[in-house]
């Protein structure tokens, strides 16, 4: 396609790229284009701008009394660490990966040979022969992590940091490029934690993609 | 003198609790008032208001001055969780012609100073056909794609978009005059 027929055919979309508004794939769409393109990034930036200066119109209104006190003892509470819903899944996950951890700890001093034996240990526990974990990423960025066990039965778990809110279709596509829909994550306040078990091989899953209406799309690569 | 949104948002990110207080009260009735626009509920704008302090606290680390004000950056984040919060229970957004009624017209209680490029875009918005105005508050507001603006409206989706561009292009050159 001529360099000016995709330009007409972005600037279409920039107004919904600026509002956040736009298809996953008119999304993917854009932004392909916009990363080679200075006169669509700039018209992209002139309507955020605007659309900026749109919501500084609406009227202010003082929130109810106390507002900032619960605010704050929101804040308060949260400081700490992040929410995690608890749950089988996420109680099994947690297991795993820290008794992993705490091998690959206490493994400083030791040779790769023990640590092998107690990664096949802890997996043994649970009737399981593998285990992946991998990077989310949403635009070039780390945005959570998944688990992918091997086992009876196999199971997946993801958490979520830093990512919009929002429900994801969450989807394995294989190594044979067939896709199979496993269910939706929920985000709120950015984070979010979700798993379900797998009919699938996890060794034969490429990699895990999240979907959403008006939403980024994250994915995890489990591949190598 | 008054501390910086910058300074302030760099004091929240390294956890600074007194930085955070004076940051919630200075937005509050900005953010509240736009969650409030969006959710049309006082009790869902508070949460969202409050989900909005939340996210600003737990991104500020993040926010980059060179991209925009703090105002805008925590308006943004107002908007898309009034967006999410509406989506959720499946409200009907406001009439946009009673909205666009609502943002060309200065508020008697807003007593904060209304900037020369407020009252350009209050006026270029008051001006401009209600075929562009309702889609472009739709849009920016409440979060309608140009083809769930069509199927409301009954027209073409590529008619949408053209009018919501125009209507985008009309209200920067308005703002650009006014800035000149």
């Amino acid at each position: 396609m001529p360099e000016s027929e995709r330009c007409r055919e972005v600037r279409e979309l920039i107004p919904e790229l600026a509002m956040g508004v736009a298809s996953g794939e008119s999304r993917a769409r854009g932004l392909a284009h916009l990363a080679d393109c200075v006169d669509c990034r700039r018209e992209l930036e002139e309507v955020s701008g605007t659309v900026d200066a749109l919501l500084l119109l609406v009227p202010e209104r003082e929130p109810p009394a106390g507002f900032d006190v619960r605010v704050l003892a929101a804040l308060e509470q949260r400081a700490p660490r992040h929410r995690i819903r608890t749950g089988l899944l996420v109680a099994a996950a947690m297991v795993l990966v820290a008794t992993l951890a705490a091998g690959l700890t206490w493994w400083r001093g030791a040779d790769d040979r023990e640590v092998a034996d107690d990664y096949r240990s802890v997996l043994s526990t649970a009737d399981g022969s593998y285990l992946r974990a991998a990077d989310l990423q949403l635009d070039g960025a780390s945005a959570g992590s998944v688990f992918a066990y091997q086992g009876r039965p196999s199971w997946l778990f993801m958490s979520v940091e830093d990512a919009p809110n929002g429900t994801y279709h969450v989807r394995l596509v294989g190594t044979d490029g067939r896709v199979h829909w496993i269910g939706t994550c929920t985000v709120r306040d950015g984070t979010g934690s979700w798993g379900t078990s797998v009919d699938l091989p996890i060794r034969s899953v490429d990699r895990v993609e999240m979907y959403g209406t008006r939403l980024p799309t994250i994915v995890a690569s489990l591949r190598g | 003198m008054a501390v910086s949104d910058e300074s302030l948002l760099a004091a929240m990110a390294t956890g600074d609790q007194d930085a955070a207080a004076a940051f919630v009260r200075r937005h509050q009735a900005r953010v509240y008032g736009l969650a409030l626009t969006v959710v049309q509920q006082p009790a869902l704008a508070e949460d969202v208001a409050q989900d909005t302090f939340v996210k600003a606290w737990r991104h500020a680390a993040t926010y980059d001055p060179r991209r925009g004000s703090a105002s805008t950056w925590l308006l943004s984040i107002t908007r898309n969780a009034a967006i999410d919060a509406i989506r959720y229970r499946h409200d009907d957004p406001m009439d946009p012609d009673l909205l666009v009624a609502l943002l060309t017209v200065r508020d008697e209680g807003d007593t904060s100073d209304d900037t020369d490029t407020n009252l350009a875009l209050r006026q270029a918005l008051a001006e401009l056909p209600s075929e562009m105005a309702a889609p472009i508050v739709l849009m920016t507001y409440f979060g309608l794609t140009a083809r769930e603006i069509a199927a409301r409206d009954d027209v073409p989706a590529g008619t949408v978009k053209t009018r919501v561009r125009r209507g985008l292009q009309r209200l920067r050159e308005r703002m650009g005059v006014r800035d000149a």
